[in-house]
């Protein structure tokens, strides 16, 4: 049973993808797929308006480059504003999580 | 191939910049491609592969709309971005190259700031006064009704009498309504305190003329306006407020007026008022139609052309009406002998001519000229970039030569130009708004519609507009120059000369505008002398610290002369002993202060038979009056006793005596005004007056009789004088504590009488010559910004000449001219423009100054002293504004300048 994403969340995990190195969108979803055993069965497609929104926001840069098959691909590669953006929204998913397991763990009084 | 087209798509991607749209599609076709080979891999089909790998896609088409969005997005804005670097980059650099030459850029801003706001307020000024200036519907169908009696005084025009409202209601066919006022001012009596309010008597069809409705209750009905009518009252909207609070049930409440209540039936909207004055209360005049009547012309007619009616067609209508049909209507009023000894005549004009007293011949002329000064402002600033295009014509052909495209040269010029207009533009809108203001605080009482002064929304479009399109102008004008940059630079760099007719435009342009400078000043010059003519006039009596008032006595309890008499005798007495209080006076006039009517006066011994009486003002004094306002008297003036014993002493002004009895001495001379004009008894002469001025300063000075309060045994006067102008002068004390004093003084002696209108003597003179000064305030800053304009277009020329001079003024100098001689040399040439200009502006300024003849006082339109004063200022600022670039020449160098 694959899980939904929550909204921002794809944006963190490309980030964190981009952290491998320069990749193109084919690669970032093969990653997220092989990271996740496809636990995560995002609608790839969907990969795509956020890696712009994200070069938009300066957090990756952009180029055409080359393929390993031998293809014009885009490349995507993360820049130091998306590094810094990357560490921010680790910390804040961290505080999520624990803050959500504290309620869970929580025992009737 | 594919190394070929990705190349192509490189040189393709650089040449036409980001294809959103392309990048998007082939982006998605790699990944899609990229999983349809590994479900290959993977053993589906080749159909199965790509419908795998569409399917786990998701919506392609909406995806790869949203993306190509954001990307648009993104491209739009990263243009944007560096679109307003690029204006600000070359923002700073047209701002260091205006920089680089500070007396251009402040030049050129001076003069377009001042054209734009000069024009920019004379614009609102007419706008509100001159053609909005009447709160009325289809103000311009309204005309004022007057008659002329040059027989009687020249430039004097009188009223209409009763007969004649109903004449020329009845006769006319040009004038669709006719209606009447007069000036009614009633006390009112509320909450234990009397108020004189300023009102008028009205014909009910005087509403149907200006067309009022009531913002409550109803107007005038010809039932309330029939004689022996019960009374009715129509508030004034300003009095409502004030009085009321615009309280609406006052309708059919009763207002005690002059000692009577009368029933309040309507209220005025808001704004409809008298044309000159605000009417507090109205009453019906109830005039009979079937008389009696009397030649007495104090009525205000105002009418209402029939639509598509010339005012040339009503003057010539009514003028026939008047000659044929008035005597033989009320041959008793109009009998022969006056109809001819007073050669009585009948003027229409329009109503806004007839309120704005001339003013409007000043804007619309001040309006012109300044627009001619604008014109003249922005051909000057042209001609100003254009020197300056030339003198970096080398750096223009640099640019051009190193590559730099037209467009680029076209756009920094563009932004340099627009950079000094709207600047200017804006600080042009600054200089209107503060002018307006000052013009408003500066301007007379009575113009119509000040309050409403204000830059319209539209004005400020206008002048952006305006500073835009001329800041075009100058780019395109100095790329048109640059234009032939490359061959200058080819042909050694001299510069281009100009062809003998661009020389003589541009010096016709500075001597045009010297020119017009020269009338402007010449205006102005004469509008300062007249007013100093003006103020060094004396009204004959002492302005300072005296304090007016007027103190009316309500008619129903006050009837007969005794006890008016009383009243004031006491009042002056209680009024005197006040503290600080020296000198108490009374009459129904003061000089300048309301110019009134007039009634015959007959000398004893005169056969008035064969000579007609003068018509002159009759006014009553109480005593004092004289020595309160300190006019010089040969005789001297009756006291109390005199007016109580009814002894008959009158005063009369130096200018009637001199009148009546040429050559003799009037003291003691006998003269009437009343009952049969060669029979005694008569009242006798028992003082003359010093010189007094009454209708304006720059008018002759007044013949005036002043009757006693009381009149002789065996003589009438006019009645009880119920409304009485106070004058106190006083000594070391406050006047702001004076009023209250003698409201309270007055309150004491009866709580039914009220101070009106208290003022200083001060202001009445000072108001005098207010019309005088308002035109003298707008023609002197209008001038003083031609000057300034003239100095720019001068040295904006001369540094031209200068620059084409250059290589010449260079081999002077290396030929040992000495430096003084190439500036006088310089100086020379703008001061020979100076001159020619100077010349003709003087023929105009002779010419055009007639149109000043009415608003000048003593001052002839050619006065020698002003116009040679005029000429030298210009000359002056001209010889000045040529010394900048003259002494710029002196420094240039001479090797520089042959290279």
């Amino acid at each position: 049973m694959p899980l939904d994403l929550m909204q921002g969340t794809l944006d963190m995990l490309i980030l964190k993808a981009l952290t491998w190195g320069d990749m193109h969108g084919y690669a970032v979803a093969r990653w997220l797929e092989r990271t996740t055993d496809d636990a995560l069965r995002i609608e790839e497609g969907s990969l795509y308006p956020a890696l712009h929104r994200l070069t938009r926001r300066g957090w990756v840069r952009a180029e055409w480059g080359v393929s390993e098959n031998n293809r014009r691909a885009r490349y995507y590669a993360l820049t130091s504003e998306g590094r810094k953006q990357l560490r921010r929204e680790t910390a804040e998913w961290g505080r999520f999580i624990g803050a959500v397991g504290k309620i869970l763990r929580a025992n009737p009084a | 191939m594919p190394w070929i087209r990705d190349r192509y798509r490189e040189l393709r991607a650089l040449l036409h910049g980001e294809r959103p749209e392309r990048d998007v599609a082939e982006e998605f076709e790699h990944h899609l491609a990229m999983r349809t080979e590994e479900n290959l891999a993977a053993g589906m089909s080749p159909a199965e592969a790509r419908a795998a790998a569409l399917a786990r896609f998701g919506d392609l088409a909406a995806l790869r709309a949203e993306t190509r969005r954001i990307d648009e997005a993104a491209l739009r804005r990263r243009r944007l971005r560096e679109r307003v670097n690029e204006l600000g980059t070359e923002l700073r650099r047209a701002m260091r190259s205006l920089a680089r030459t500070p007396a251009f850029t402040v030049a050129a801003f001076l003069a377009l700031a001042l054209g734009l706001g000069a024009t920019t307020s004379i614009f609102a000024l007419l706008n509100a006064v001159v053609l909005h200036p009447l709160p009325y519907d289809h103000a311009d169908e309204l005309v004022k009704v007057m008659h002329p009696v040059p027989g009687i005084k020249a430039d004097t025009k009188w009223g209409v009498s009763s007969a004649g409202f109903f004449f020329f209601r009845r006769g006319s066919k040009t004038l669709a309504d006719v209606g009447a006022f007069s000036r009614y001012d009633p006390i009112v009596e509320s909450d234990g305190r009397a108020e004189l309010l300023v009102g008028a008597a009205v014909s009910t069809s005087l509403f149907k003329t200006l067309r009022f409705r009531p913002q409550i209750g109803r107007l005038f009905t010809d039932a309330d306006d029939s004689p022996g009518a019960p009374s009715t009252l129509v508030l004034g909207h300003g009095y409502w407020m004030r009085r009321f609070g615009g309280d609406s049930t006052v309708l059919g409440k009763q207002l005690l007026v002059e000692g009577q209540r009368i029933p309040i039936i309507g209220v005025l909207a808001t704004g409809e008022d008298l044309p000159d004055q605000h009417a507090e209360v109205w009453v019906p005049m109830q005039l009979n139609p079937a008389g009696p009547f009397y030649n007495s012309h104090n009525l205000h007619l105002i009418a209402r052309r029939a639509p598509s009616v010339s005012i040339a067609a009503t003057q010539a209508e009514l003028a026939q009406l008047v000659a044929a049909g008035l005597p033989d209507a009320y041959p008793t009023v109009y009998t022969p002998s006056f109809m001819k000894g007073s050669q009585f005549g009948v003027e229409v004009t329009s109503l806004k001519s007839d309120v704005l007293e001339g003013l409007d011949r000043v804007l619309w002329t001040l309006l012109g000229s300044v627009l001619l000064v604008l014109v003249v402002a922005c051909a000057n600033v042209a001609n100003l970039f254009l020197v300056r295009a030339d003198s970096r014509q080398r750096e223009a052909a640099i640019r051009i030569a190193l590559g730099a495209g037209r467009a680029r040269l076209l756009r920094q010029l563009l932004v340099e130009s627009l950079l000094v207009t709207l600047v200017a533009g804006a600080a042009g809108v600054g200089i209107a708004m503060a002018a307006v203001r000052i013009v408003v605080a500066r301007a007379p009482e009575g113009l119509p519609r000040l309050g409403e002064i204000a830059l319209l929304p539209t004005t400020y479009v206008v002048a952006f507009a305006l500073s835009a399109a001329a800041g075009v102008v100058f780019a395109l004008i100095q790329s048109g120059r640059s234009a032939g940059a490359l061959t200058s630079l080819r042909e050694g760099g001299r510069g281009l000369t100009l062809t003998r007719r661009q020389h003589a435009v541009r010096g016709a342009l500075v001597v045009g505008q010297m020119a017009l400078a020269m009338m402007l000043l010449a205006a102005a010059g004469l509008m300062v002398q007249s007013f100093r003519n003006l103020s060094a006039v004396s009204p004959g009596y002492d302005s300072d610290s005296a304090l007016a008032f007027d103190v009316a006595l309500p008619g129903a309890r006050y009837r007969s002369y005794e006890t008016v008499e009383a009243f004031d005798h006491l009042l002056a007495d209680r009024l005197a002993a006040l503290p600080g209080v020296t000198d108490v006076g009374a009459a129904t006039m003061i000089p300048l202060d309301d110019p009134g009517g007039c009634s015959l006066v007959f000398a004893e011994g005169t056969d008035y038979a064969k000579q007609r009486a003068p018509c002159v003002p009759t006014p009553a004094v109480a005593p004092g009056y004289f020595r309160t306002l300190r006019i010089p008297l040969r005789g001297t003036e009756p006291g109390w006793t005199d007016v109580e014993h009814k002894v008959g002493g009158v005063v009369v002004t130096k200018a009637l005596a001199d009148r009546l009895w040429p050559g003799e001495d009037p003291v003691g001379k006998g003269i009437k005004s009343n009952g049969n004009s060669t029979q005694p008894p008569y009242y006798r002469v028992v003082a003359v007056s010093g010189d007094l001025r009454d209708e304006g300063l720059d008018k002759p000075p007044l013949q005036a009789v002043f009757y006693p309060l009381m009149p002789m045994e065996g003589t009438m006067l006019w009645g009880p004088a119920n409304g009485l102008h106070y004058v106190v002068r006083y000594a070391k004390t406050d006047i702001a504590q004076l009023v209250p004093a003698a409201r309270r003084t007055i309150a004491e002696l009866d709580a039914g009488v009220a101070l009106a209108r208290p003022r200083t003597l001060g202001s009445i003179v000072e108001r005098a010559g207010v019309r005088v000064a308002f035109a003298m305030l707008l023609l002197v800053a209008a001038a003083a910004m031609a000057l300034v304009l003239s100095a720019v277009g001068i040295y904006g020329v001369i540094t031209y000449l200068v620059g084409q001079r250059q290589v010449e003024i260079g081999i002077r100098i290396a030929l040992g001219a000495p430096l003084g001689e190439v500036v006088r040399m310089v100086a020379m040439q703008s001061v020979r423009f100076a001159v020619l200009g100077v010349g003709i502006g003087l023929v105009g300024a002779v010419l055009a100054n007639r149109l000043l003849r009415t608003l000048l006082y003593e001052v002839s339109p050619t006065d020698p002293f002003t116009l040679g004063l005029v000429s030298l200022v210009l000359v002056a600022v001209a010889a000045g504004a040529g010394w900048l670039p003259a002494r710029r020449a002196a420094r240039i160098s001479p090797v520089e300048a042959m290279r």
